[in-house]
């Protein structure tokens, strides 16, 4: 990244995690925008909470899916990939893309809403709101289930807290740090949600993390869609010659994204993006200890630590 | 659970149509692609799934394959779990220097005949991070590739349809 000009910056940045393009595209943008001293318009704040909260669905429903997965139960994997499914779709008709990459830029967002989209993103939490509280009680009430989750691959709360582990991991073990409430960010700071935490720290924990989360997001999304301001979705940045350094943060499915740059002639001249998985890999370890080796995919699911984000 | 299993019963599927093959697909795959080799495996085909760097994009709609509306099973297309039992290395990524050997392993572990199919943009040739230090640039400097199917990540009926044109070569 050293030496490219913004917009390939930015595109990168979207790409460390693919499956949290929008909040490494989020928190490398807050970081130019921190170190250039710019506004970005309300429009852009609040489509900007949009997007990271369709991602958040979209990979919670993605999780919440494969962990039942690996315990063989294939009904909720399928559910799941259904409404994960139709949150992308709705993201491809609203955004043009669905991942959503590039639809956060430094200064604003790449592309406004559609007239349609509005109403789109209504039908879909409609259905989401109808199906998914069928699916919790089908979790809920499977003894089988629950009998490979609950109390399988416990992550104590004092390692949590050591390792600074954010996102379901530090949740689960009673680690309440949500980047959105803390150092948080706009529009967060305007939007009425809260961050669900867990004691437990089992993998039992970690969905229902998820599953409250989902709940949120959707509350999220519904705020989000009534104050929707007007106006412009985008500002300029004309990087200058001085040197800058900004800081970025913003709260990904899976944990704090932090970015930290030097804007140079121009460009970026060096940048860090750390994933929130640093924190968490090294805790899978700790959590699986003990644990029988059928186990070991919840486990590691339940964590689902990024790859490509860590490897850098 | 009784309830969702009998609502999907009465429900029409979510299951879309099958895309048509895609014909500039076809062309670059006629030359590499024997009639003695599809006759010899029928139309089953299992995939192994390479990961040689990409930023996971590619994964996620290579997983979505395996959902209520693509459903790739139904044209005999299967995901395996090692290179031994593959007929096809989806490849995606560009290859990172530190996985280039595991490619390089991956592709003689699998039994001839076989196909490499390199997804996404960077897999052709390293795309967006091309120049990298750590990156050695697209699939086919590593291993022979039999078809490219582009996108950023593509999306699953674009995935669909490649396979698809390579199960019909």
């Amino acid at each position: 990244m050293a030496g490219a000009s913004l917009d390939t910056a930015a595109r990168l940045a979207g790409r460390t995690s693919g499956d949290s393009t929008v909040a490494y595209a989020l928190a490398f943008a807050h970081a130019v925008e921190a170190a250039m001293e710019v506004e970005v318009p309300p429009r852009a704040i609040y489509l900007r909470a949009l997007m990271a909260e369709l991602e958040r669905l979209a990979n919670h429903f993605g999780d919440i899916g494969a962990i039942c997965n690996d315990a063989s139960f294939a009904l909720m994997h399928a559910q799941c990939g259904i409404l994960r499914e139709k949150t992308l779709r709705a993201a491809q008709s609203c955004f043009g893309h669905r991942l959503m990459m590039d639809a956060v830029v430094p200064g604003g967002v790449a592309r406004d809403l559609g007239p349609s989209c509005v109403t789109e993103v209504a039908a879909l939490l409609e259905e989401i709101r109808h199906l998914f509280p069928q699916l919790v009680e089908l979790y809920d009430n499977t003894a089988s289930l629950q009998d490979r989750t609950a109390t399988t691959g416990v992550l104590r709360g004092e390692l949590a807290r050591q390792f600074g582990a954010g996102g379901y991991v530090g949740r689960a073990s009673g680690r309440a740090f949500d980047a959105r409430k803390m150092p948080g960010y706009a529009p967060y700071d305007r939007l009425d949600f809260e961050v669900p935490v867990f004691e437990a720290g089992d993998v039992n924990a970690r969905v229902w993390v998820r599953i409250r989360e989902v709940e949120q997001s959707l509350a999220l999304i519904d705020q989000i869609s009534r104050g929707l301001p007007a106006g412009a979705i985008r500002v300029a940045i004309d990087p200058a010659d001085e040197v800058r350094e900004g800081l970025g943060v913003a709260e990904a499915f899976r944990g704090d994204v932090l970015v930290w740059l030097r804007l140079e002639g121009g460009g970026v001249a060096r940048c860090h993006l750390r994933d929130p998985s640093w924190f968490q890999w090294p805790l899978l370890e700790a959590a699986i200890e003990g644990n029988i080796v059928a186990d070991f995919p919840l486990c590691n699911k339940s964590f689902n630590c990024s790859y490509s984000g860590h490897d850098l | 659970m009784r309830r969702i299993l009998f609502d999907s019963l009465m429900r029409r599927p979510l299951t879309e149509e099958a895309p048509v093959k895609d014909e500039q697909m076809l062309a670059e795959l006629g030359a590499s692609v024997a009639r003695v080799a599809r006759r010899r495996l029928g139309r089953s085909l299992s995939i192994r799934e390479v990961d040689a760097g990409s930023c996971n994009g590619c994964e996620l709609e290579i997983h979505a394959l395996n959902n209520a509306f693509y459903d790739l099973e139904r044209f005999g297309l299967h995901f395996v779990a090692s290179p031994r039992h593959a007929d096809v290395l989806l490849v995606t990524g560009p290859v990172t220097r530190n996985m280039r050997e595991a490619l390089e392993r991956t592709y003689n572990a699998t039994p001839d005949p076989k196909w490499v199919v390199a997804v996404g943009d960077c897999a052709v040739d390293g795309g967006i991070f091309s120049g990298s230090y750590a990156v050695i640039g697209g699939v086919s400097g590593v291993v022979p590739v039999d078809l490219h199917i582009r996108g950023c990540p593509p999306q699953p009926t674009q995935l669909l349809k490649g396979l698809l044109t390579l199960l019909e070569a």
